[in-house]
């Protein structure tokens, strides 16, 4: 009797994994595609949304996929609440359905992705003017006040780049984006990763910008309650990163 | 009464082809005893009548319905029926009598939100049911004016650094939707 109901579930699961992302196609649109989900742009009772359709895995164990998925959306969920309850901006959640492994959120419209305004302002220009480094130092200071909360409230995005970044210039502020790879934790060493993946990506993405980011740490660690043990992991962790030299 | 001052919504993310939710607000109801008494008999049996003091918009209202309606179909169901599970997911607590007894319409109620489940577009149900309202039918909007802002955040728990990052409603619905998991 039990296994029936395991049988039928696990149909469910599988006809409704397949009938989502049939029906996905009317009225969603595709606007990316990555390794663990399929990103669309819906509306949501009037409200522009982004849908977060989570892939089964057909070469996992079922069973496993399903756990492991469902352990995803709600690590990413819960991130999102407390990111919220502390303060911090990120996306509502307005509905959320682990069966289909769905998560339908709020679309944050306010503002551009960091990235794309620090492309425009081209800040790793030598010939920068005075205002683009204005600029710059405010996103920066404000960039790194904004990370000292997210991380005072043990929250740890995982996924820190320019791309997961909102900005609203008229208020200053940050929105964080994509908590797929987020989880609670006071770990300092887990903070010090979390500022290294941002600053990998971050140099990587615009170059010439090493002193601006100083800038953010120096931000980061006066907002911080704990920013002396964290920015020292963070040295820890460049020393251990990739592609070090092996000497000394 | 008016079309333009009932809103009607269609589900989209549900597996049935067709499934409706209209949503009217009613002011100066003199005969909620008697609603409830319909309720309960099963004379009102496709809509869920509301007392609007702790609900943050008609947005909260959609939310749950659409959550409800999920656990309908996933058979994850709380309570006996879909309208019970209704006010149970307008609730951020797993507490079933709880959502009763603040959603729910009292005898003492003096508006109604009323939540009317249909399975196409323009249907009677809606009609045959807001009748029943004695009462004047006001926009939406006035939710604003007959809820009470205080309230909702105590009893959701809503702290003030949040309510500067996010509207009331938004608040509202993130906690109601990841009850489960947060």
């Amino acid at each position: 009797c039990g296994l029936h109901d395991k049988m039928e579930q696990v149909e469910r699961v599988e006809k409704g994994a397949d009938a989502t992302s049939k029906k996905a196609r009317e009225g969603w649109k595709l606007i990316q595609q990555g390794a663990e989900a399929r990103i669309y742009k819906a509306d949501f009772f009037g409200r522009p949304s982004i849908v977060k359709e989570r892939f089964v895995k057909s070469y996992r164990v079922l069973a496993l996929d399903q756990k492991l998925t469902q352990r995803r959306m709600s690590q990413e969920v819960r991130s999102m609440a407390r990111c919220r309850k502390n303060g911090i901006r990120a996306p509502a959640v307005y509905h959320l359905d682990p069966q289909k492994r769905v998560i339908v959120m709020e679309e944050i419209t306010e503002g551009l992705l960091l990235k794309e305004h620090v492309f425009h302002l081209n800040p790793g220009d030598k010939d920068a003017p005075a205002s683009v480094v204005e600029a710059m130092n405010g996103l920066v200071a404000a960039l790194g006040r904004t990370l000292a909360r997210l991380h005072d409230a043990d929250i740890i995005h995982g996924d820190l780049t320019t791309s997961n970044l909102f900005f609203n210039p008229e208020k200053g502020t940050i929105t964080f984006l994509d908590f797929g790879l987020s989880f609670v934790s006071g770990l300092a060493e887990d903070k010090g990763v979390d500022l290294y993946v941002l600053e990998r990506a971050f140099l990587s993405t615009h170059p010439c910008t090493e002193s601006f980011f100083e800038r953010l740490l120096e931000s980061y660690s006066k907002a911080s309650k704990n920013g002396k043990s964290v920015i020292h992991k963070l040295d820890e962790v460049r020393m251990r990163g990739r592609k070090r030299s092996m000497v000394g | 009464m008016t079309a333009e001052q009932y809103q009607c919504y269609k589900l989209e993310f549900c597996e049935a082809a067709e499934r409706w939710v209209s949503l009217a607000l009613f002011q100066g109801v003199s005969n909620a005893p008697k609603l409830r008494a319909d309720v309960t008999s099963g004379k009102i049996s496709s809509a869920v009548l509301l007392d609007p003091t702790h609900l943050a918009g008609g947005f909260h209202v959609l939310a749950a319905v659409n959550q409800a309606v999920m656990r309908e179909e996933g058979k994850q169901m709380k309570t006996k029926s879909l309208l019970s599970e209704v006010i149970f997911c307008l609730s951020a607590s797993t507490n079933i009598s709880e959502s009763f007894r603040r959603f729910g319409l009292k005898d003492t109620s003096q508006s109604v939100l009323a939540a009317v489940l249909h399975s196409s577009r323009s249907s009677n149900e809606v009609t045959t049911v807001l009748d029943q309202i004695s009462g004047e039918m006001v926009p939406l909007d006035a939710l604003s004016s007959l809820h009470s802002s205080e309230e909702i955040k105590k009893v959701f728990k809503i702290p003030p650094e949040e309510s500067e990052i996010s509207s009331l409603e938004n608040s509202v619905v993130t906690r109601i939707v990841t009850k489960d998991v947060t």
